[in-house]
């Protein structure tokens, strides 16, 4: 299956899903100008990346870091959707750890990945960054 | 415009001075703007950890202008926003038209936040994450308000005033401890 890649926008992250390593990354700061625009054609390729990856994947290991400095409030709904998926392929096989990255300043970052970690029960490391 | 002289330039200075504001701006909010705004005001907030917190509402400040202010036509100044800082404080004002009707939900709902504790707040902002509704016509999941309640960690200061039988002008005050 081909990875996904999306180059930074002014408003948008990069993100790079790659289906070889299965490393997928989140990176900068996610407040696109329409939320819906941004995040279909990822939610679309997730849903055919579920199908796949508990069969076909080279690896049954996925390590998904999360590197967004912000995300906005209408972008959390994606965000959450997009770890649902991720703890379906949990339950099919493939070892999942979610690395969430925070500004050791951003209190309020490291709770929201606490919540996720929460209601999801998926595996998280944190990881702190030192400005 | 003829009101604008140097007098005028003083006044607004002095204005400015006494409430402590490093940032101001009144008109139409787009996402372009928005962008601006935001460089202009991580310069005036520094590099603290309620930064975070400051720059993070403020996007969703901003973003609920864009998405939110009534604009009638021929409308020049549908919108405002303010930030301000005093010894303990950071400010963060909004204000914009909205149309009568949409006062009720607003109002309850900002009501509900101040009602609530951090993990009430939490909780009602789980459910909502959970749900299956979908987004709003406007573009909103409905949990912007909790989030920037939750970043706040303080209550809303809000109200309604009348401008003619339709519309109303809606202001919005937050503010965040500045902690040292």
């Amino acid at each position: 299956m081909e990875s996904l890649r999306i180059e930074k926008g002014d408003t948008t992250p990069r993100l790079d899903f790659n289906t070889e390593s299965m490393e997928f990354l989140l990176e900068g700061e996610c407040r696109p100008e329409n939320v819906l625009t941004y995040f279909e054609p990822v939610m679309k390729w997730l849903a055919k990346f579920a199908e796949w990856a508990p069969k076909d994947a080279p690896t049954k290991k996925l390590d998904f870091h999360f590197k967004l400095e912000y995300y906005n409030s209408s972008s959390a709904k994606f965000i959450f959707n997009i770890f649902k998926i991720l703890k379906k392929i949990q339950q099919e096989g493939v070892d999942v750890t979610m690395y969430w990255f925070y500004d050791i300043l951003d209190e309020d970052l490291l709770e929201c990945g606490q919540e996720y970690e929460k209601i999801l029960d998926l595996k998280f490391e944190f990881v702190a960054l030192q400005d | 415009m003829d009101n604008i002289n140097s007098q005028f330039a003083y006044e607004t200075h002095q204005l400015m001075e006494g409430n402590s504001l490093r940032l101001s701006f009144s008109g139409e909010f787009s996402p372009d703007l928005i962008t601006v705004l935001l460089l202009m005001a991580r310069s005036n907030i520094g590099g603290k950890s309620v930064m975070k917190k400051v720059y993070n509402i403020m996007i969703e400040c901003l973003e609920n202008l864009t998405k939110h202010a009534l604009k009638n036509e021929g409308d020049k100044f549908p919108a405002m926003f303010v930030l301000g800082k005093d010894d303990d404080f950071y400010y963060l004002a909004t204000g914009n038209k909205i149309l009568k009707e949409e006062i009720e939900v607003l109002s309850n709902k900002l009501e509900k936040a101040n009602s609530l504790d951090r993990e009430g707040l939490r909780n009602w902002y789980n459910e909502i994450l959970m749900s299956e509704q979908n987004l709003s016509n406007k573009g909103g999941a409905g949990l912007g308000i909790i989030d920037m309640a939750l970043k706040s960690g303080e209550k809303f200061d809000f109200s309604f005033e009348d401008i003619d039988g339709k519309s109303s002008f809606f202001t919005l005050k937050l503010k965040v401890k500045d902690i040292e």
